[in-house]
């Protein structure tokens, strides 16, 4: 077996999110603090589910499978958070900070326009080698505060996985490995 | 991972400002404040490593044996999915307990980690 194909991934990673600008930066620009959507809790998941339609005749001697349409969702939970935080986690929202308060204004009007975010999610190797799932989303899932007195609040974060090019790719799978 | 648990113990200023060894557990003439570590791999799936860490502080007041145990469990206790170490990735406080010794007139402060890890077992 070849020694990459050996390896067993275990942990988690890191979450950063970034408003969409019709590209994807450079590693370095998006894996900063300031985008940290807060520690995540509990993991993280990326699923992929194509659709596929058979065409087959009735002998099933000519069959042929397509691809309808694919669907990418991003799935995590957050331990650390602010309002700021959530304003990512809504599909459209409205933002304002003054003298202290953190208000975010969610429905209404503002629900009209969906905000497209860059999802980046790192886990590193125990070789120190990462792992980077990218994606263009939006939080259409929308999300459940909950308070309780004897368990912390920890935001679910789902973000479905749209389009960004004209190849029409939904999600950046990237490995960096040791050359040997 | 128990080496690189002591090392984060050991060079950690405010804890070698309360108690002046850490050591693992044993026997010992050694009357100061210290902290004492007995660790115990509990389990190894050949992908995920548990152990167990007990951490002992032994102080004259009680109150310095639980601030000795505080700042252990900040060091420690990881947040979230936040990793400890490259190769743990999991630390939680789960267990304790107390006993004075009435010879040496010292307070037994315990409290007990379960540590969560990648195995080192598969060569890799």
């Amino acid at each position: 077996m070849a020694a990459e194909t050996k390896q067993i991934i275990l942990g988690s990673g890191d979450l950063y999110v970034t408003e969409y600008n019709d590209d994807i930066p450079e590693h370095a620009e998006i894996e900063l603090e300031a985008n940290l959507l807060g520690r995540i809790k509990g993991g993280a998941s990326v699923e992929y589910k194509p659709s596929e339609h058979t065409v087959a005749d009735d002998s099933g001697a000519v069959e042929e499978t397509f691809i309808t349409a694919e669907d990418v969702t991003f799935k995590s939970g957050v331990l650390t958070w602010n309002i700021a935080t959530l304003n990512k986690l809504t599909a459209a929202s409205v933002l304002s900070e003054a003298a202290g308060t953190r208000t975010l204004a969610i429905g209404g009007r503002a629900g009209r326009r969906v905000t497209k975010y860059l999802i980046r999610f790192v886990h590193t190797k125990s070789d120190g080698k990462k792992i980077r799932a990218t994606l263009v989303g939006t939080a259409s899932s929308g999300f459940t505060l909950a308070f309780a007195p004897d368990k912390e609040t920890v935001v679910d974060a789902q973000f479905k996985g749209v389009s960004h090019n004209t190849s029409g790719h939904k999600l950046i799978l990237e490995e960096e490995y040791i050359v040997a | 991972m128990i080496e690189q648990i002591y090392a984060i113990l050991d060079g950690d200023t405010a804890l070698k400002g309360l108690v002046s060894r850490i050591e693992p557990k044993g026997e010992t003439d050694y009357t100061g404040d210290c902290a004492l570590y007995e660790y115990t791999e509990t389990g190894d799936d050949g992908a995920v490593m548990t152990a167990r860490l007990q951490i002992t502080a032994i102080c004259d007041k009680q109150l310095k044996a639980l601030a000795v145990l505080q700042r252990v469990r900040q060091l420690l206790v990881t947040n979230g999915d936040e990793e400890l170490t490259p190769t743990i990735t999991r630390v939680i406080a789960n267990g304790g307990g107390h006993l004075y010794d009435s010879a040496r007139k010292k307070h037994h402060q315990i409290i007990y980690f379960n540590i969560t890890g990648r195995s080192d077992s598969n060569g890799s």
